[in-house]
């Protein structure tokens, strides 16, 4: 393939000036839309969309990205800071993100995101560039079979990490799968634990779901305990990582960003499923696992890469195969539309310089996010300064402001209240809350696909093994599987002979 | 509040200078509320915020987009219908909310006694496709392989008892073919599996940017106009095959009891509208194909789509 002359075709049309300033305008706008819970990428875009109508296609695409990609990038902030994720993506960055503020370490914690989100960012535009058509047609030899093997694998993998209260934490991972299968059922069209409220057959929003679980339930957590406790969270510490956090980081940088690129390719699998599962992987082969949910530096390194990888692929279906892996590549394929072009196999020959000038200017936004947010940091850390006893007033009304600003519907805002004490409860009873949204999110998926899977199959579970990718997850799940119980029986046996 | 009316009437003719304000008479109220009950982002959505757009030139006043997305459409519609009979509240609603949605569970509307029907906009554009995984090259040869393989096809939509499964159904039916239904969350979804070869067929817009790519094998276009990005699609008319339900329309709603001429003059800057090239231009690009129809035509019609999915939806075993 001929990538220099395409590279160089895409940074010529990238640095044009007019597209430049574009580029700038979506990646600011979009760190502004991730910092604000809520106001997401789907909003802004769609409220945008008509005003593009009027700019040449490359200019109007390479906004709208920007905005995405950008607010993929500043979700991180106020989740790290206050513990309220900026986009569902980052609700999992709270968890050790927010320990690392109280530590006095949120410069640090704020950096190592935004760096390894601009190499992660820069991987997956390489990827796009180097590999598109290859990880497209991977893409397409994902059926509902080989999905089912996926999310089981995943859900086997980070169960067997939950070291300490087994029952605790299936009980948790499983309450969280009923929370998540509430709405439609996509098989039969009949609705589940609605409970007769019509708000409920859409399902629960996850970033409703997010926000009250983790801001609503910390303030709750922090009021419960009175003001004195919460000034040691005002510690400012230093702006910049230490050594060892740079040393911890970067490989699970590498991992996260591996994971976020491979899940993003695949439509339907979305950021919050490749956040959430590089943090698992992460505890899961850390020698100390019990470090995280206390601050962490890898638990805010491999999910904050892997959601800005995923974001970067999310691309290749969209772009290569004309599907959308998500609403926001929804809105982004409609986009193209609206300027008469269709993507798909021909993308990259019949509009050579629109899709090279993309994948350059993602790689140029990048570049402006990590010279934009890192001089923030600074700013954002004095924001720490404010006494807590204002500072939680305003994230309360931000996060409602956020949550009704998705849907406006004040039902989101009971529901936020709900979670919010929800969380708190599960908390104070030792439970995760990682676990819980572990089971909201692959409970459900991994429901949907199975049931198609045998539905397409004729009831013959044996359509599982018949298919290479499938059977190679199920297989390395059974594993895993075994190896967990076979630890669980050693421990068993020498408890008993103690 | 008079003085306020018609100063914003003479400021929003003095700004557009246009003929198109319906001079005669002023609209009742300046704001009008445009409930999309949709998320943002849709087909359902751009339409409605291009018919608020136009709506607000063509008669003058402000029309403010809200979207009030949720349970298929029927929570905005609710609103809609509760809201004052004034002109001040309208609705830009997909068909299924009506004919579709009271069939499938409660909603907290008379799909008929608490609306009145001003005009439909627009409907979707749809093709029927099959995967290239399978070895036809036209509807013909589809519909014999279908009847040679009885039961091994599996076609997708966007949900059960959603207005693509329902016209597959109905068409199915009418070819006297059997195939398994597999509901997806999405159209991307369907479209994945079509591709991937998990499902060999599908009916829904999804496939036309596809059909245009050539990665899917395009049979058949609904109804009676081919597709202007596939002319040499046949369409059913050109098939033999007739009494076709299930497209989607976009219509523009208000709620029961509406006064005669404030239903006429929306009605009639849609017909305008619908004779405007600059805004169909604007449909099609939102991928919606225009097609006015008046109120009481577009009333009845709801009537008897009501009635026939009703019937369809009871064959396919999923009405309440």
């Amino acid at each position: 393939m001929d990538l220099l002359p395409n590279l160089a075709l895409g940074l010529q049309v990238a640095f044009s000036p007019i597209n430049l300033m574009y580029c700038l305008m979506g990646v600011t706008l979009g760190t502004a839309i991730g910092v604000l819970p809520g106001v997401g990428p789907i909003i802004t875009i769609s409220l945008l969309l008509p005003l593009t109508f009027g700019l040449p296609p490359e200019a109007s695409i390479i906004l709208l990205a920007g905005i995405y990609y950008g607010a993929a990038y500043g979700g991180s902030t106020t989740s790290i800071l206050v513990n309220l994720p900026g986009e569902a993506a980052s609700a999992v960055t709270c968890i050790d993100g927010h320990q690392m503020t109280r530590q006095g370490r949120a410069g640090s914690a704020l950096a190592i995101a935004a760096l390894g989100s601009f190499f992660a960012g820069t991987v997956g535009t390489l990827l796009i560039a180097l590999a598109g058509p290859p990880l497209a047609s991977i893409a397409i030899r994902f059926g509902a079979a080989e999905y089912a093997a996926l999310v089981f694998c995943a859900l086997i993998t980070t169960a067997s990490m939950t070291r300490g209260g087994a029952v605790k934490g299936i009980g948790v991972t499983l309450l969280g799968v009923i929370f998540g299968l509430a709405g439609a059922d996509v098989s039969t069209g009949i609705f589940r634990f609605d409970f007769g409220i019509l708000e409920l057959r859409d399902g629960i929003d996850f970033a409703v779901l997010a926000v009250g679980l983790f801001a609503v339930a910390e303030i709750i957590g922090n009021i419960a305990q009175g003001e004195e406790n919460v000034v040691s969270q005002q510690k400012l510490g230093r702006l910049w990582p230490t050594r060892d956090d740079f040393r911890r980081a970067w490989p699970a940088v590498l991992r996260g960003t591996g994971i976020g690129a491979v899940l993003g390719v695949l439509p339907g699998a979305g950021l919050a499923m490749s956040s959430f599962s590089a943090y698992m992987l992460e505890k899961s082969i850390a020698r100390e696992p019990e470090r995280f949910g206390k601050g962490a530096v890898e638990g805010v390194a491999a999910p904050e890469s892997a959601n800005n990888a995923a974001s970067q692929t999310a691309f290749i279906p969209t772009l290569l195969l004309s599907v959308p892996g998500s609403p926001v590549m929804a809105l982004m394929l409609g986009a193209f539309m609206i300027h008469g072009i269709s993507p798909g196999p021909r993308m990259m020959t019949e509009h050579a310089p629109l899709f090279w000038g993309l994948v350059a200017s993602m790689w140029v936004g990048n570049l402006m996010l990590v010279v934009l947010n890192l001089p923030l940091i600074g700013l954002w850390v004095r924001l720490l300064r404010v006494p807590y006893h204002w500072l939680f007033v305003f994230v309360l009304a931000f996060a409602c402001v956020g949550v009704f600003s998705t849907g406006a519907s004040v039902f989101d805002i009971y529901a936020l209240v709900f979670f919010g004490l929800l969380g708190y409860l599960l908390k104070a009873a030792g439970c995760s809350p990682a676990l819980f949204i572990l089971g909201f999110i692959l409970g459900p998926m991994f429901e949907e696909h199975f049931r198609r899977a045998m539905t397409l199959s004729r009831g013959d579970p044996t359509i599982f093994l018949q298919r290479p990718i499938s059977l190679t997850f199920v297989l390395i799940g059974l594993a895993v599987l075994l190896a967990t119980m076979s630890s669980f029986i050693r421990k068993g046996r020498a408890e008993a002979t103690d | 509040m008079k003085y306020g009316l018609s100063f914003a009437a003479a400021l929003t003719g003095t700004m557009l200078l246009s003929p198109q304000v319906l001079a005669q008479q002023a609209y009742p109220v300046d704001t009008v509320t445009m409930i999309v009950p949709y998320a943002s982002g849709g087909a359902g959505d751009i339409v409605g915020r291009l018919v608020a757009d136009d709506l607000g030139q063509r008669l003058g006043v402000t029309f403010v987009v809200e979207n009030l997305g949720g349970a298929s459409g029927t929570l905005g519609a609710e609103k809609a219908a509760r809201a004052p009979a004034d002109g001040s509240t309208l609705l830009l609603a997909g068909n299924a909310i009506f004919t579709t949605a009271p069939h499938l569970a409660e909603v907290p509307f008379d799909p008929f006694a608490d609306f009145t029907a001003i005009a439909n906009v627009s409907e979707a554009v749809r093709l029927l496709a099959a995967s290239k995984h399978l070895p036809v090259t036209n509807f013909q040869e589809f519909v014999t392989y279908a009847k040679e393989n009885p039961g091994a096809l599996n076609y997708g939509s966007v949900g059960v008892g959603s207005t693509g499964h329902v016209a597959t159904v109905d068409l199915l039916r009418v070819l006297e073919i059997e195939a398994t239904h597999i509901p997806y969350k999405g159209a991307a979804e369907v479209v994945q599996a079509l591709l991937s070869g998990d499902i060999q067929f599908m009916l829904d817009a999804a496939a036309v940017a596809q059909a245009k790519q050539d990665t899917v094998t395009a049979l058949a276009v609904p109804g009676a106009t081919p597709l202007a990005a596939l002319p040499d699609v046949p369409t059913y008319a050109d098939l033999g095959i007739t009494s076709m339900t299930g497209t989607g329309w976009q219509m523009v709603m208000g709620p029961a009891g509406m006064p005669p001429d404030v239903v006429a003059m929306i009605e009639a800057a849609l017909k305008a509208a619908s004779e405007d090239p600059a805004f169909l231009e604007k449909l099609a690009k939102a991928g919606v194909s225009p097609r006015f129809i008046a109120g009481p035509e577009l009333a009845a019609a709801l009537q008897e789509d009501f009635t026939k999915q009703g019937a369809l939806l009871a064959a396919i075993g999923v009405k309440k």
